[in-house]
């Protein structure tokens, strides 16, 4: 994959550059903010394909507001999360995320959590517990735990208080923790 | 370690794996796709003004000059240079310009030169 040419241009001067029509600036922004929009959705969503749809059209957004883009009045990727992360909601109150019913529960019936949990990868399991917290919880934990944001930052972008998030996040760990602790075993983490 | 630790400890490898995890990886072709839609947004660079060398000696000068007002003002000052040398320097004399308004006024000069000296008393 190509690599970014502008690793020392903040992203705000490589979109004035980008509505100035230069296009080594489109290609560097480009790689740059993909697999971010890409990433976050996909952990949010749970589903490839939605999330491509999603980074497509918040990225989208983001070219037809580069030649109205004022510098220094907020950062491209708190922007761009805020974008995505709207879409997500947006995407999972209409359903079309993958909810909860496309993974199996650890209680299901048909496959015990062991055997189920033997076919899957460590991250696998880490997306089905994901998917299981509430919408709000799961893109706070994403937002602060994967994509390795400040709580201010997660304020911004999605619109509520830092104590707002501090609280999301925390509840959100112990979910995860709590739906991550009969598998431990399965995801190496044995006591002995 | 307690259970807190332990799933604190397995919760954090997980989300650091998760970074790099290949399921979040974008694919080679989605990002072709995203480097297509990048351009075909792309405003057009917006046409630049000619180099000065392509316009020619006397338009340069004229924008150098400042346009119609500068150059306008250019003109007037040399006329006005021009009439004063065919003119004469004297008529600018404040000798000069009396005799243009009065006639024949006449004018005083006082001379100090000469033998005019101060004095003091303490002398």
């Amino acid at each position: 994959m190509p690599r970014d040419t502008f690793q020392d241009v903040s992203d705000d001067a490589l979109l004035v550059l980008y509505a100035n029509g230069d296009a080594s600036a489109a290609r560097a922004l480009t790689l740059r903010l993909t697999p971010k929009v890409f990433g976050h959705a996909f952990r949010v969503l749970g589903d490839r394909a939605e999330a491509e749809d999603v980074a497509q059209e918040a990225l989208i957004r983001l070219w037809k507001q580069a030649t109205d883009w004022r510098q220094g009045e907020a950062k491209v990727t708190t922007w761009l999360y805020r974008v995505v992360a709207n879409l997500c909601t947006d995407r999972l109150r209409k359903g079309r995320g993958v909810a909860l019913d496309a993974i199996p529960e650890p209680e299901d019936d048909a496959e015990s959590p062991a055997e189920a949990m033997q076919q899957k990868s460590r991250q696998a399991a880490l997306q089905e517990a994901l998917m299981e917290l509430p919408d709000r919880q799961r893109q706070a934990v994403v937002l602060r735990h994967i994509e390795g944001m400040s709580n201010p930052e997660i304020a911004q972008i999605m619109d509520i208080g830092v104590e707002a998030v501090e609280s999301l996040t925390a509840r959100g760990k112990r979910a995860l923790a709590k739906i991550l602790a009969g598998r431990k075993d399965e995801l190496g983490y044995s006591d002995d | 370690m307690t259970e807190k630790n332990d799933m604190d400890a397995l919760l954090n490898d997980l989300f650091a794996e998760a970074k790099d995890a290949p399921e979040a990886q974008v694919s080679d072709d989605f990002m072709a796709r995203m480097l297509a839609e990048a351009e075909a947004h792309q405003p057009q660079p917006v046409a630049m003004a000619a180099p000065l060398a392509e316009r020619g000696f006397l338009a340069s000068l004229f924008e150098t000059l400042g346009g119609w007002q500068g150059t306008g003002g250019l003109v007037a000052a040399t006329m006005a240079s021009v009439f004063i040398g065919f003119s004469g320097a004297e008529a600018l004399t404040l000798d000069g310009l009396q005799t243009v308004i009065t006639g024949d006024t006449e004018s005083y000069i006082s001379d100090l030169s000469g033998g005019f000296t101060f004095s003091t008393e303490a002398e």
